[in-house]
């Protein structure tokens, strides 16, 4: 096993770009885990205020009104004064103060609508606004059942019991934002990450092993010619399955709660991938690239295939131009099974999953076969030079 | 013929084209027990070639070829343990430090773990890379490196060691330790195959050389049957600032002068036998008044067998 032996070393030698790939991603991946868990922006809340209020009516119907806005905001006692006032509302102890001015209830019942309240807030300031809407919201409701022939008891009642029904909020958007943190985006990204390792480690290192003078002294020593591709080809497998095994398995520690069945096939979707990705590297490895030709070329194909496929912008957002390209890419067919199992749609027959999975094996089997023909091609050359 | 014990090479008739061209024709070659045979020629010569259908790293198209009594073969692996190659390129591993890189090729050969490690430490010491051992290839010196690269063909201790150009681009110094290397390796029983373009080194180390020009052996033998094999004897040398034509016709009647060339301020006379050649040439030059500066004579190199042998073959062919 000297030939693995040497694999594993010089390998290892290439093994701190891996990690750093793999610590910058999977702490990506761990701190939108973490923010997103408890962020108040992923539920919706009504606006509180922390009002003042003052009844100078002291009737039934300031009453109401009393209780209505305890039941919306937060209710504060400031003493009635002026400078008190203000001071509570520069500190922001109170958002808006409220007098009910005396009257209220007679001016409800009469239909009159100056100086119910007198109102006292930061001038321009949105939670005075809100205040302000809030107290109209209120009165109009009243006079609407008064208007329709309840009396003020029932009005107010009734008025009461309609507003605090208040709207049902549907978070439509929020949707997306909670996949972002979840088990779905992290094996979308996962065909970049897993690009750039694969050609970033792997290629250099079978450069190496495959290098003309190299391999002709092992061509030469006592050392069979498929026990040294065999050997080359266990340390590729290897490096492959340990990359693969760690992502995946912080992928599923990170989301435990969203394993399923549908997992378990994303899960041997992405193996598929990092074959496509390891293949890809062995292709480019072919034409033995420089340390920066490597790099350049990871950026480009690894960039390439995210954008194009819906790694980084949605498929959705794609034009149909980019995504008839894409089609020729193993990360479009990755992503939309990914998408399938484990994203919005979550629609997926198990023969469609099949014929995904097996369309980007033969983008693992193309390059495969290309590397075979350009080696034998390149050995052809240098034999006849 | 059948091969006498002694006979660890045997080329027959050996064929290789690429394509129209011909890189070797008709090659026979015999390297016997305990040789320093020196493959010889000019690039392109099909040195390289026929050191790579020895190891079976090229398919040939006629011949063959028989390594320790057997026909050697891609698969004979049996033969392919008692040969140490070491190649023009230095072919080490840059992530593997010095041991490592020995360790890695002696492996290719020797499994066991225990005289593996002695016999790593003994090239080790053979090549004088004992400070080295754990330096990275990119921390040597291009020396250091060339000594690396023959301590991972040498380590499994070959019974047949064939070197490809091993000194190119190497300092005189670093030069000269291969070149003792080598045939300290001779005198340990290694068979050595030495190809090289310098002809200076060749005749140092090799008992025997064949010389190749467009894949065909042109002459073959030791170094003073090799220059037996051509007219010249002795080169004159004058530093002169002018000649004139009287001067040059007089040179050139002298006996045993066949060639005079004046070029470049520099009279060149060669001569084919006889003796006080340099007396005659200066009294010429004196009874003619011509003032010269120094003065030097050379007996003839491989470089002067090459040049003659090898200017023949291309007027003949011509």
């Amino acid at each position: 096993m000297q030939v693995f032996k040497a694999y594993i070393k010089v390998m290892l030698k290439h093994l701190p770009t891996a990690i750093i790939y793999l610590v910058v991603f999977v702490g990506i991946a761990v701190a939108m885990t973490f923010a997103g868990l408890g962020s108040e922006s992923s539920v919706f809340k009504e606006q509180q205020l922390k009002l003042c209020v003052f009844d100078e009516d002291n009737t039934a119907a300031s009453n109401a009104l009393a209780e209505y806005l305890s039941q919306k905001d937060e209710i504060v006692a400031v003493e009635n004064d002026d400078t008190a006032l203000t001071d509570a509302l520069y500190y922001k102890t109170i958002d808006y103060a409220v007098t009910i001015n005396k009257g209220f209830e007679e001016k409800l019942i009469s239909g009159e609508t100056d100086e119910l309240f007198t109102g006292r807030g930061l001038h321009g300031d949105v939670n005075e606004s809100l205040a302000l809407s809030r107290l109209d919201g209120y009165v109009s409701a009243v006079r609407a059942y008064m208007a329709a022939g309840h009396d003020l008891d029932t009005a107010l009642s009734k008025a009461q019991t309609a507003l605090a029904d208040g709207s049902k909020v549907e978070l439509v958007a929020k949707e997306s934002e909670k996949a972002a943190m979840g088990l779905e985006p992290y094996f979308r990204y996962l065909t970049y990450i897993l690009l750039c390792i694969m050609l970033s480690i792997l290629c250099p290192v079978i450069v190496i092993l495959c290098r003309s003078d190299i391999r002709s002294r092992a061509q030469c020593s006592g050392i069979k010619t498929t026990s040294y591709f065999l050997q080359i080809f266990l340390g590729g497998a290897v490096f492959v399955i340990a990359v693969w095994l760690i992502l995946v398995a912080v992928g599923l520690a990170l989301y435990a709660d969203s394993l399923s069945g549908r997992a378990a096939v994303a899960v041997a979707n992405s193996f598929v991938f990092a074959l496509v990705a390891a293949s890809w590297a062995i292709f480019i490895s072919c034409f033995a690239p420089g340390g920066s030709a490597v790099n350049v070329m990871t950026q480009i194909i690894s960039l390439a295939n995210s954008f194009l496929c819906g790694v980084f912008v949605p498929m959705s957002l794609l034009s149909d131009g980019v995504l008839k390209v894409a089609r020729f890419l193993p990360g479009y067919w990755y992503v939309k099974l990914n998408d399938m199992l484990l994203g919005s749609s979550r629609s997926v027959k198990a023969s469609q999953a099949a014929m995904y999975m097996l369309i980007e094996a033969a983008f693992a089997v193309v390059p495969l076969l290309l590397a075979i023909l350009v080696r034998r091609s390149a050995r052809q050359k240098s034999a006849a030079c | 013929m059948e091969n006498t014990p002694e006979t660890i090479v045997k080329i027959s008739s050996l064929v290789k084209r690429y394509g129209d061209l011909l890189a070797i024709d008709h090659l026979d070659l015999q390297i016997n027990k305990g040789e320093v045979f020196g493959l010889l020629g000019p690039n392109g010569s099909g040195k390289t070639t026929t050191i790579n259908c020895l190891l079976s790293l090229l398919s040939f198209d006629k011949g063959s070829i028989e390594i320790f009594g057997k026909e050697m073969t891609p698969t004979s692996y049996d033969i392919k343990r008692k040969i140490g190659l070491i190649m023009q390129n230095v072919a080490v591993f840059d992530e593997l430090t010095v041991y490592e890189n020995i360790d890695y090729f002696c492996g290719l050969y020797v499994s066991d773990k225990a005289q593996r490690k002695a016999l790593v430490e003994e090239a080790i010491k053979f090549v004088g890379l004992d400070e080295f051992t754990k330096f990275y290839p990119k921390k040597l010196s291009g020396g250091l490196l060339r000594r690396l690269n023959i301590a991972c063909g040498i380590a499994h201790k070959p019974e047949l060691i064939i070197l490809d150009e091993p000194t190119v681009a190497v300092d005189p110094q670093s030069r000269n330790k291969i070149l003792e290397g080598i045939q300290q390796l001779n005198r340990e029983g290694a068979t050595v195959i030495y190809t090289s373009h310098y002809m200076e080194e060749v005749e140092q180390i090799c008992s025997r050389i064949a010389i190749l020009d467009k894949g065909k052996k042109i002459a073959e033998g030791s170094c003073g049957e090799l220059k037996q094999l051509i007219k010249n004897t002795e080169t004159v040398n004058i530093e002169l600032p002018s000649l004139p034509q009287n001067v040059h016709s007089a040179l050139a009647s002298l006996p045993h002068v066949y060639e005079v060339r004046y070029d470049d301020e520099l009279l060149t006379v060669r001569c084919s036998g006889g003796r006080h050649n340099l007396i005659r040439i200066l009294d010429v030059l004196q009874k003619n008044d011509i003032s010269f500066g120094r003065v030097y004579s050379e007996l003839p190199t491989l470089n002067d067998v090459f040049l003659e042998i090898t200017g023949k073959e291309l007027r003949d062919k011509e």
